[in-house]
């Protein structure tokens, strides 16, 4: 894959994490092909291919290769915070180890890149709110519950499973409000972004001068619903509905357990 | 650093937003349909509550209860110290059936004249016919529902037998709470989401009068086709038992009783008895208790 | 070290916009009303402060009419259901519910069913004619028609629920009541009733595109704020013309994941994903019940997933039993459907 015709102007070393940290340059700071590659990035294709390759020999020793069933359950009840023997949810622990240091490490690889580019940090932020989605649900709810069984099973149809069970464990988890909060923002999130998807790839190349393309939206927008947002501000809006959803989704599963175990009783408490 | 405490205060006040129904809800309640069919009214201040009295009672015609006058066997002057118009604690000896009066007196909270004329024990009242009922239900309830499924499940069997203190609790009326709907209600499937509704509520009313939630018999990967689990398969002949002493045993008038009448929110209901009319109380135990949480399931999504 | 917040952009053109009314199309109601006016506070959230005009047309008069009427039928019907308290109202909105009737055909009674259908009825209204105003206002404005097609597919989703659905189930009873809680509880009962909907692969796809387009918002919406201050934002410009901006913006992604978009095709992908939400969960709609009766069932038969247990089957893909009739209930418990 070739380069952009661009690229070359940018592709610079120096100006990383590890430079401005601990001084010195990143030994790793080069690219390969189109990747960067950086010491996150090592630390990141390491935490992958041992991730990986414990996924394969786990789901081996299983044995149901298939794709949608194959399943790697989390350690029993009985193993509480402690380690598991490697086929009663040790897999599961070493997996999500490896997969938390791999998405650490591509959120600071992320940080690097921004740092060369000099733009803003809003992606690895971004990127990490994602993250904390998992860790939040795999590590820091099974923490305070006192059992890494309380980890969602890593599996396709296994972790709907998870999802369905630990929904009804708390009676009704759509009574749960910031559940109902999250999922809101997920449907305004998509249809924000159907507005917004609808309006570029309506206004494009419809005219010489970007700014009559521009007023054009303007124009619609308020003709439309009353007002115009503007270019910025739909980037403004896009990305806080995301921001608002990840924490409310955030919120939504950490409160169920350590919180509260009845969402129904929640609204009628006596 | 104005931007975090932007998101800060938005997010605080939207948790304090979505309490604010819960704490208007605890201070003035909304009227749930979990919390009683009839609310106001009882046997004593003479209000019918229950529209279809054919659906509950009237007193099991089966039983030879039907006294429409005063038996032949009551004389007109009561000799104290006899036994007359005893039918079904024939078997009993004087010390026997005053024995089971106080204990029917502890275990309804009343006194002998909720029952008897006091200037003549022999007379036959509607109160005294209706207790018959409830001796001979609570046989019924023991040996034709509850026996065999501890016969069928053995490892979920639970110490002791029901009582008049499992369902009275010292009250002379049952306990209302958590709804649930007649059983064939339960058959599947569902003409339409909203009939569900009334499946569900009625889930969520055994889960409270357990105290337990729903994986304590269900694997939610599928209601409806799994049903695997004993606790589930418990609960079906349960629901049976219920619906029989609701159509059968119980008086007109009378709120119908549900899970929460024994169960009163626990999975074991407390107050059982050694064994049919004996009142020695046992403390429920299950034989098997850890069996009780669903295998089905995988531990990570927990037991109740 | 590349600043966090990008610089305020400009402020945007003066209030009056290109022509201050619009009657070129022969449309009575085609006038622009307001009087636009500057939000000052918005300016603190960094987004346009102009507030207005509006414009009316007819579908606009039409769609707005017939909402409002849906929603007075919503506010009666609420009243009804409180006994005529608009206290009770307020203070139990939440359980409102104005229920569809059992069957498909019209209510035999306003509390029996009526009430919704009239609302369903008027909202369908609504929605269509809002279509037909964006469909004019696309055309009137030269847009390519992406968002009436966004528009189009969030309506089939709904026609799907509300209207589709019932009618191959047979019974209007099947689609969500009006109410906030008994929408809730629609969606926990459907789910129940259809064998758990986690197992339906439609609407594996629609999650797979709705957390997809939460995703893409985020990283999208990011990769502009971060390079905003290059001016990636004027994204019509950057399509005709790569600025500093939108390279660092595609080169970021290149060194990250391996592969890019571009300034346009990067919409693509965000209006696809939207899109695909609505078009997959109509589908999955559709399909429950015609497929099949119950998705875990399906799931195992098709090896998707894992059977946890011995599964009774009687119930699956068999006509539904007729419900008991209604006055074999304790009163007080179900609440009386026609009276």
């Amino acid at each position: 894959m070739a380069d952009l015709p661009f690229e070359s102007v940018y592709r610079k070393r120096g100006n990383t994490l590890f430079a401005s940290i601990l001084g010195g340059a990143d030994p790793f700071d080069f690219w390969a092909g189109p990747f960067y590659v950086g010491l996150f990035g090592v630390i990141a294709m390491l935490a992958i291919v041992v991730g990986v390759a414990t996924l394969f020999i786990a789901v081996g020793q299983y044995g149901d290769w298939d794709l949608w069933r194959a399943n790697i359950p989390s350690p029993g009840r009985q193993y509480g915070l402690g380690g598991a023997p490697f086929l009663q949810g040790g897999a599961w622990q070493i997996v999500v180890i490896c997969a938390t240091i791999s998405f650490f490490a591509w959120m600071l690889r992320e940080v690097d890149i921004c740092r060369k580019l000099e733009m803003g940090f809003h992606i690895p932020a971004m990127y990490g709110l994602a993250v904390s989605a998992w860790v939040v649900l795999q590590i820091l709810r099974p923490l305070v519950m006192g059992c890494w069984c309380e980890g969602f099973d890593l599996s396709f149809t296994g972790h709907l499973t998870w999802v369905s069970n630990t929904g009804f464990r708390y009676m009704n988890f759509y009574a749960n409000p910031f559940h109902a909060w999250a999922v809101l923002g997920f449907f305004l999130t998509a249809m924000v972004l159907a507005m917004h998807g609808g309006a570029i790839l309506g206004t494009y190349n419809t005219d010489k001068d970007p700014n009559v393309e521009m007023r054009r939206e303007d124009s619609f927008w308020r003709d439309y619903v009353g007002y115009s947002i503007g270019e910025y501000g739909i980037h403004r809006l896009g990305f806080y509905l995301a921001v608002f959803t990840l924490i409310m989704s955030d919120l939504c599963i950490f409160t169920s357990g350590p919180l509260v175990t009845d969402w129904v009783q929640f609204w009628h408490p006596f | 650093m104005q931007k975090i405490l932007g998101m800060l205060i938005v997010t605080i006040v939207l948790a304090a937003g979505s309490a604010v129904q819960p704490i208007v809800n605890a201070i003035a309640p909304a009227p749930s349909i979990n919390t009683g069919v009839n609310s106001g009214g009882t046997i004593g201040t003479g209000e019918a509550t229950n529209p279809h009295p054919a659906q509950y009672g009237p007193v099991d015609q089966n039983a030879p209860l039907d006294y429409s006058t005063q038996p032949k066997s009551v004389p007109r002057t009561y000799v104290p110290g006899k036994l007359y118009n005893v039918e079904v604690l024939k078997s009993y000896d004087y010390a026997g059936v005053v024995g089971q009066m106080a204990y029917f007196t502890q275990a309804l909270g009343v006194e002998c004249q909720y029952c008897h004329v006091l200037s003549n024990l022999a007379y036959d009242t509607p109160t005294k016919r209706i207790a018959r009922t409830m001796i001979i239900m609570v046989a019924r309830i023991q040996s034709e529902h509850i026996d065999s499924i501890h016969k069928q499940f053995p490892n979920f069997a639970v110490n002791g037998a029901v009582g008049c203190e499992t369902c009275h609790r010292g009250a002379p009326l049952h306990p209302v709470q958590y709804n649930i709907v007649p059983v064939q209600y339960l058959d599947w499937p569902a003409k339409s989401s909203r009939q569900e509704g009334f499946v569900v509520n009625s889930m969520y009313s055994v889960s409270k009068s357990l105290g337990v939630n729903c994986l304590f018999c269900h694997n939610t990967a599928d209601f409806v086709t799994l049903q695997y689990y004993p606790t589930n398969q418990i609960a079906h002949r349960m629901w049976k038992m219920v619906d029989d002493i609701n159509h059968k045993y119980l008086p007109p008038n009378i709120e119908a009783v549900t899970c929460y009448t024994c169960h009163h929110g626990e999975k074991w209901p407390s107050k059982l008895v050694a064994g049919g009319l004996d009142e020695t109380p046992v403390q429920a135990k299950a034989n098997y208790p850890a069996v009780h949480e669903n295998p089905g399931v995988h531990p990570a999504s927990g037991g109740p | 070290m590349a600043t966090i917040i990008s610089k305020l952009p400009e402020l945007p053109e003066p209030l009056e916009d290109a022509e201050p009314n619009d009657l070129d199309n022969n449309d009575a109601l085609g006038i622009r009303v307001g009087i636009p006016f500057r939000l000052e506070l918005l300016r603190d959230f960094k987004i346009d402060t102009q507030v207005g005009t509006i414009w009316l047309g007819t579908w606009g008069v039409v769609s707005a009419f017939a909402f409002g009427i849906g929603l007075l039928v919503t506010l009666l019907a609420g009243l009804d259901q409180a006994g005529g308290s608009f206290l009770i109202l307020v203070k139990y909105y939440a359980n409102l519910n104005t229920a569809p009737p059992d069957g498909l055909g019209l209510a035999h009674s306003l509390r029996g069913g009526g009430y919704w259908q009239i609302i369903t009825l008027f909202w369908a209204i609504s929605t269509l004619a809002w279509a037909g105003r964006c469909f004019e206002r696309l055309r009137r404005h030269k847009w390519r028609p992406y968002l009436l097609f966004a528009w189009l597919s969030a309506i089939f989703l709904t026609a799907c629920i509300w209207v589709f659905h019932p009618l191959i189930i047979g019974s209007w009873a099947d689609a969500p009541a009006l109410g906030l809680n008994s929408d809730l509880q629609w969606a926990q009962n459907f789910s129940v009733l259809w064998g758990n909907l986690y197992y339906n692969p439609f609407h594996q796809l629609a999650i797979f595109f709705l957390f997809g387009s939460t995703m893409l918002w985020g990283m999208h919406g990011a990769t502009i704020l971060a390079t905003s201050s290059e001016g990636s934002h004027h994204e019509d410009a950057e399509i005709k013309n790569l600025t500093s901006g939108s390279q660092k913006a595609m080169l970021f992604w290149r060194w990250t994941m391996g592969f890019n978009a571009f300034p346009k095709s990067i919409h693509d992908w965000l209006w696809w994903f939207a899109v695909g939400v609505v078009l997959s969960s109509g589908l999955g709609i559709l399909s429950t019940g015609v497929i099949t009766n119950n998705w875990y069932a399906w799931g195992v038969d098709h090896g998707t997933v894992k059977q946890y247990g011995e599964m009774t089957r009687s119930f699956i893909n068999q006509r539904p039993q007729p419900m008991p009739p209604m006055s074999q209930a304790p009163a007080g418990y179900i609440p009386a459907p026609g009276k």
